[in-house]
């Protein structure tokens, strides 16, 4: 019997990639014609219509701009969980799941970085991965 | 531009009815409307309706028991402003000289949708990794709340006042007032927000009737004029964004009181669209009924509730006079044509003579909202 490896399944396709080290990276897009950087890729930028755009990391550290903690879950989620905006060092606001215990939240405004892990089980059974954010433990 | 007024105005109480067809929801506000208006259906020339999840047709399917059949019948869709936006292009219709007599419907079944939360946009990214409508506002809330020292218990109070004005609506959905520690302790929907800082979902249809002005005397000693209506769409803005400022709203509001030269001090009655209990609050704001950050304190006041200067919500609000999602605008303008008429009963605003409302939403990542209605009226 033979075990097939599944691919992980993301629930924002093309965002994630890994650097040389094996360390995730959170893709966006960086407008060629102006320069914005825009989570996720647009096809066109809203700002100066190029569609030039090429694939960027984005910042993975930032700070926690707000959060909820949601218990009233859409159907096939799994609650209580913890959804954020987080501002990224480089200018982009992101909406993000926050990794941690929901009964003991960080204050606004604290230090986060980047993870992966996963967001929930699809109707197929199959887990769905995306970007996470968790507060800064170590220095950088 | 022609002066336009409103003739007629009706709704059913708003509630959770499964039972009832869509159209059996939506023909008695119509007829009650043209009945209002002391009118036949043979005199409205076209039917404006918004709906947000009716599907379909909604319109034609509310009028075909009544037989209106036959007339240009324009559907619009605008998330929660699909009422106010159907009464802002009928508005203009009539304005521009294209009809004279047309029917405004708003109207939704959300216990179609089965319970709890309302489906996200669809290819939303940010719905994709979790947010909801209640999260959105909740982070809304608690950014405002670390940034102007407000604290859930005065958030609180802002659900206790709409429950004390709904308990005087018999159109509203809830009418039993709740005290601040029910407020406080109700299960959580999306932190720091209980059940009781959310609207329910509920199912309503609201209508008016709207003229050109010359024809409005045939109808009626008191009509109410319709001094503007504006409808704009957020911005998208990528980047850092400011969430404890409505953009959508406070942009919309400089416009019209541009247009219409009143200013928010002249306000005498509004319906704002506090769909949750932060939201209220943050629209005292926007639409200048006070300044940056001092919305509590007007609340505290008493100056937005009976008997202060600014009443907000007079009918309960979307909080417990509830939130059939499109037919909201539509039931807030009914509201506020009868506070002006002084037909209000127990909640009335006494001597209002000028009203405001005001509609916005729709969750769409990058935009404060997707739409935003304000209209005012004058008797």
């Amino acid at each position: 019997m033979s075990v097939e490896a599944v691919e992980p399944r993301y629930a924002l396709g093309g965002t994630i990639s890994f650097d040389d080290a094996r360390r995730h990276r959170l893709m966006g897009g960086k407008c060629a014609g102006c320069g914005a950087k825009v989570f996720p890729k647009p096809k066109i930028c809203s700002s100066c219509w190029s569609t030039e755009q090429e694939d960027v990391a984005l910042a993975t550290r930032g700070k926690l701009y707000s959060f909820s903690v949601v218990h009233a879950a859409r159907k096939g989620w799994p609650s209580p969980y913890a959804i954020a905006y987080v501002d990224l060092e480089d200018g982009v606001r992101i909406c993000a799941p926050l990794e941690g215990d929901v009964a003991n939240p960080p204050p606004l405004d604290t230090p986060v970085e980047l993870i992966v892990g996963t967001l929930r089980t699809d109707a197929d059974g199959v887990t769905v991965l995306s970007h996470r954010f968790k507060p800064v433990t170590e220095a950088r | 531009m022609r002066k336009v007024a409103v003739i007629g105005a009706s709704m059913g109480r708003i509630g959770r009815y499964p039972e009832l067809m869509f159209q059996d929801l939506g023909w008695p506000a119509v007829k009650g409307a043209i009945d209002d208006a002391g009118l036949e259906r043979k005199h409205i020339q076209a039917v404006y309706c918004g709906s947000a999840y009716g599907g379909r047709l909604a319109g034609q399917r509310a009028l075909r028991p009544l037989g209106m059949t036959g007339i240009p019948v324009i559907n619009c869709e605008n998330a929660c402003s699909s009422g106010a936006t159907a009464f802002r292009e009928a508005y203009h219709a009539i304005a521009e000289g294209r009809y004279d007599r047309v029917l405004v419907l708003g109207i939704d079944k959300l216990t179609m949708l089965g319970g709890g939360v309302l489906p996200g946009q669809p290819e939303d990214w940010e719905v994709d990794v979790g947010l909801t409508m209640p999260a959105l506002y909740a982070m809304r809330a608690r950014r405002y709340m670390h940034e102007f020292g407000l604290t859930r218990e005065q958030l609180s109070q802002v659900s206790v006042k709409a429950r004390r004005h709904g308990a005087l609506n018999p159109f509203a959905q809830y009418q039993k007032p709740v005290t601040l520690e029910e407020v406080m302790a109700a299960r959580p929907v999306a932190e720091p927000f209980g059940l009781l800082h959310c609207c329910p979902t509920g199912d309503g249809a609201a209508a008016l009737v709207l003229c050109a002005g010359e024809l409005a005397a045939q109808s009626t000693t008191k009509p109410v004029w319709i001094a503007g209506a504006e409808l704009t769409s957020g911005r998208f803005v990528t980047g850092y964004r400011d969430i404890t400022t409505a953009e959508i709203t406070e942009r919309g509001a400089r416009e019209i009181y541009e247009e219409t030269g009143v200013s928010p001090q002249d306000v005498n009655v509004a319906e704002v669209h506090d769909a949750f209990a932060i939201a209220e609050l943050m629209y005292y704001e926007a639409l200048g009924f006070c300044k940056k950050g001092e919305a509590f304190q007007l609340l505290e006041s008493g100056a937005t509730s009976v008997g202060g200067h600014i009443p907000v919500n007079m009918s309960g609000g979307l909080l417990s006079k509830g939130h059939p999602v499109g037919a909201t605008g539509a039931a807030q303008l009914v509201e506020v044509v009868w506070q002006l008429r002084g037909q209000a009963g127990a909640r009335q605003a006494v001597g209002a003579k000028v009203g405001l409302t005001h509609c916005t939403g729709g969750g769409i990542a990058g935009l404060d909202h997707g739409a935003c209605s304000i209209t005012i009226l004058k008797s």
